[in-house]
Parts: structure tokens; sequence; C-alpha cells
């Protein structure tokens, strides 16, 4: 049984005959037995009454005719502006497709921004080698070059050395009791020869704790006893290139005159196998050779 | 035919051009809408430029009205929103304040002329009445905006609480409350005079 203020609530769904069966049922059961809410809800039917007797206002005589002034004046709306209001049954697809247009053009994109990416990433490992990159300038020597000049350097030699000679290391690699290996040297190295400790020092771990023998690489982890070897020629080194990926030496750019290279052949040979490319057109002509020598590391 | 079925047969005929089809439900209408339009802002000159806005808004729309509701609620959605603007505008608050629910602001049209049968009450019960529905209109405009539409649409205008709620985008529940709510408001008010 509901009290007189839930009744009173009910009222005036009850006057629209807007309740459910079941409400209606307890309303009317309570209006029986209740004077008070019947007189709340004549109270509420004389007012509903009264709203609905408020005298309708009239439309002036002549609101067509302003209306059709209104019409002719009213500020035409410019294609642009019409745009915005287009129904939503326009709107929708024009905007599914503007976002089909925009995905078409995001995922054609995407895969050149993660190429360039990768470029970046690259050139970050490259910046490595870079670091520890050479380059000659006649009046300072030899110095790290910076990665734009090293870029440029490097992009300098296909151009100055169309006549070079290319040579090939081979490094091989050795075996060597375990017991014999020394730590790396506490000189400082460049990040890529610290890398390349690191990764010496965790291959080696396991194989301390057995002592086995294992292979061990007798790669140059830095070209210095190959410029010694062309300061000897009396030659000149252009550029060292690393390998980005591992920060290893890749090739060595020279400058050597013709009369120091049977001494630096010698040197090399002492190092590892050489093989040296037939002498080019150029190099007959003149009193410098071009020399790439390429670091080769076979198992 | 129904009303609703008539005006349908306008709308198409505007949209195939017929211009003359749009007077048509102008005229249909024009009253009605006037009406709600000055229920809700009480002020002649307001309630003749918003009707007229909300006729033109129509005008603009009505190439792409798909009958999905009757036209009459369609144009009593546009109405009711052209109001609320008029209501929320700055202009229109300061106006209100100065505004006599006496004068409607015509009285060359005669717009609170009563519909009163021959032979019924005298001058001075007239004035009474008249002063009683003065009264009411104050209360109404007394009500918070959201309150007063409502119970026009239903108290005024007689429209179905559907109707209301697909005018005015409430929900059902919410348009009985708020209605529920008008009435014991403006009763509290009246308690007296109605």
């Amino acid at each position: 049984m509901m009290d007189c203020s839930e009744i009173r609530n009910l009222l005036s769904e009850y006057l629209d005959d807007a309740l459910d069966a079941k409400a209606k049922a307890l309303t009317d059961e309570h209006l029986l037995a209740c004077p008070a809410c019947r007189e709340e809800l004549d109270s509420l039917k004389t007012l509903v009454k009264g709203i609905g007797a408020i005298e309708s206002v009239k439309a002036p005589a002549d609101f067509l005719d302003q209306l059709h002034i209104r019409i002719e004046r009213r500020p035409k709306m410019s294609a642009i502006w019409k745009w915005f209001f287009f129904p939503l049954r326009v709107k929708i697809p024009l905007q599914l497709a503007g976002a089909a247009v925009m995905a078409l053009i995001i995922f054609s994109i995407l895969p050149l921004q993660q190429s360039s990416l990768k470029l970046h990433s690259k050139s970050e490992q490259e910046k490595k080698a870079e670091d520890t990159a050479f380059y000659v300038d006649e009046s300072k020597g030899i110095k790290p070059a910076k990665r734009p000049e090293a870029l440029v350097q490097k992009a300098a030699i296909p151009e100055s050395a169309k006549g070079t000679r290319e040579v090939a290391l081979n490094f091989k690699r050795q075996v060597r009791a375990k017991a014999t290996t020394a730590e790396p040297s506490a000189a400082p190295a460049s990040p890529a020869v610290l890398e390349m400790q690191k990764q010496k020092l965790s291959a080696r771990a396991p194989a301390q704790e057995d002592k086995k023998e294992e292979p061990l690489e007798k790669e140059p982890e830095s070209v210095l006893p190959i410029t010694k070897a062309i300061e000897v020629a009396k030659g000149k080194i252009l550029s060292v290139d690393y390998n980005w990926q591992t920060g290893r030496p890749e090739s060595v750019h020279a400058e050597v005159p013709a009369g120091g290279l049977p001494i630096l052949y010698e040197r090399l040979r002492e190092m590892g196998d050489l093989q040296v490319s037939p002498e080019t057109g150029t190099e007959k002509d003149s009193d410098v050779v071009h020399l790439k020598i390429r670091i080769i590391v076979s198992p | 035919m129904t009303s609703s079925g008539e005006d349908a047969l306008l709308v198409k005929a505007f949209q195939k051009g017929d211009k003359r089809a749009f007077d048509e439900l102008v005229i249909r209408h024009q009253d009605r809408i006037f009406n709600l339009c000055y229920r809700f802002l009480g002020d002649y000159e307001e309630t003749n430029d918003s009707a007229q806005e909300a006729f033109v808004k129509a005008y603009d729309s009505l190439s792409t009205f798909r009958l999905e509701s009757t036209f009459s609620t369609w144009l009593y959605r546009i109405a009711v929103n052209t109001c609320k603007n008029k209501l929320g505008s700055s202009a229109c608050k300061a106006k209100r304040k100065t505004v006599s629910l006496d004068n409607p602001g015509n009285p060359s049209d005669d717009p609170l002329h009563m519909e009163i049968p021959n032979g019924a009450p005298s001058p001075l019960a007239r004035m009474e009445e008249k002063e009683k529905m003065a009264l009411v209109q104050r209360a109404l405009d007394a009500l918070p905006t959201e309150f007063k539409m409502v119970v026009t649409l239903r108290d005024v205008e007689g429209l179905s609480y559907e109707d209301i709620a697909e005018i005015t985008g409430l929900n059902l529940g919410t348009v009985k409350s708020r209605i529920a709510r008008a009435r014991t408001d403006l009763r509290n008010k009246l308690r007296g005079v109605l």
C-alpha cells in the first residue's frame, strides 16, 4: 500500500492516463480511501484545465508575406558553409570516405617512415663507427671525422679513386687456449670496439668454466697494424670504413706512393692472406696508388 | 485524409519543386507555431521573429526532410529549438525583464481576444477571467525553461508524452517527471487562483 506522498507523485501521470495497469489500480484504490489525495487530484485537474484555457495568440495576418520577404533576404549560405550542414546520410559516407583516404595515406607513408626510422637507427649505429672513422686533412693530419664530414669524405673517395686498386687482406681465425687469453686492454676504446669487447667477454665467460679450448678470432679490433704498415710505406690514410652493425673495420682507403707498395704488401702479408687486384690504367701513369684494403675475416 | 497525411503530400510536392506547397504548409501551421513561441517567449515581437525564423529553417531543410516523423512534430522541434536559443540569448534575457504579460504587443490583431459565446459572462467576469489567465501565464513564465517547455507542449498544445519526447529529445521518463514537477510547482503558485 502506497502512502499519500507516493500517490501524489503519480497523480500527474494518472491524470494523463499514462500509468501502467498496476500503478493505476493502486492509485485508484488509494483515492477511494483518501479524500485529501482526491482533493489534490481535483486541484491538479483544475490547473491543467486552466492552463489549457489560456487563449491562443494568432500569427499576424501578414505572417506569410513577412516570411517571403525574410526568405528572399536571408543571407545565402556559401557552398562551403552549406557543406557543414549536409544531412548525416550525406556527411557520414563522406566522413567515412575521408577516413579511408586518410588511412590509405597513413598506411602508405608509414612504411616509408619506418624505413626512414631504420635508416636513422642505422645512422645511430654508424655514428659509433664514424666517431672512430678517420680522414686525412693535409694540414691537420688524422683526426676523427664528424658524421657529415665522414660522409662527404666517403663520397669523395670513389671520385678521386677511380683507379683504386683493391687489396683483400684475409684474417684467418686461430685456435688458442683460453688460459693464454689476456683480458681486453684497459686502454680507452671507441664505443664500437667496447661493444666488440663486451661481445667477446660474454662469449668467453662460459668457456672459462670448463677451460676448454675455443676458437678465438684474431680479427683486427683496430686498424692500427694496417695504418702502421701504410705509414711505413710512406702512404696516407684517407678513411676507414666500419661495419655499422658490428662496429668492426671493413676497409681502409689509403694513398700510397708506387714505390712503397712492395713494403706495404710485405707488412700486410705478415698479418694475413693478401690478394691484390691487377694494376689499373691510371695507376701506371701515376706515382701515387689509391688502395682500398678490404679486411676479410674467414673462419 | 489525416492532417499529417496532407502535410506529407505537401512536403513531397515541395521536394519536387512546387514552392507554393510550402506556403500551404505555413498557412496550416503558422498559428500553432506562433502560439507555441508566444508561450515560451511571452513577447509578441520576439515571438514573431522566432516563428518566422523557425519557418525559414524549415524552408531551408525541407528538401532533405524524409518524413520519418510527422511534419508538425518536425516543425515543433525546430520551433522549440529556435525559442530555446532565443531564451538563451542575452538580448532576450534583458528584454524579458521588462516584458508585460498583459501586453502581447499588437493590439490591432487583438491576440488576447477570447472566444466567448454570446450571452456569456459580463464585462466584469471577462475582466476577472482575463486577469486569471494573465496570472497563469505569469506562473508559466516563471518556470525554468526546461519545465515550461514540456508543460506547455502538454497542457497548452495537448501533445502526447511520446511526441514531446521526440520534439525535445528527452527520454519519456524525463518528460513525465518534468511535467509532474512543473504542474506541482504551478499548482502551488496558483493556489487560490485556479
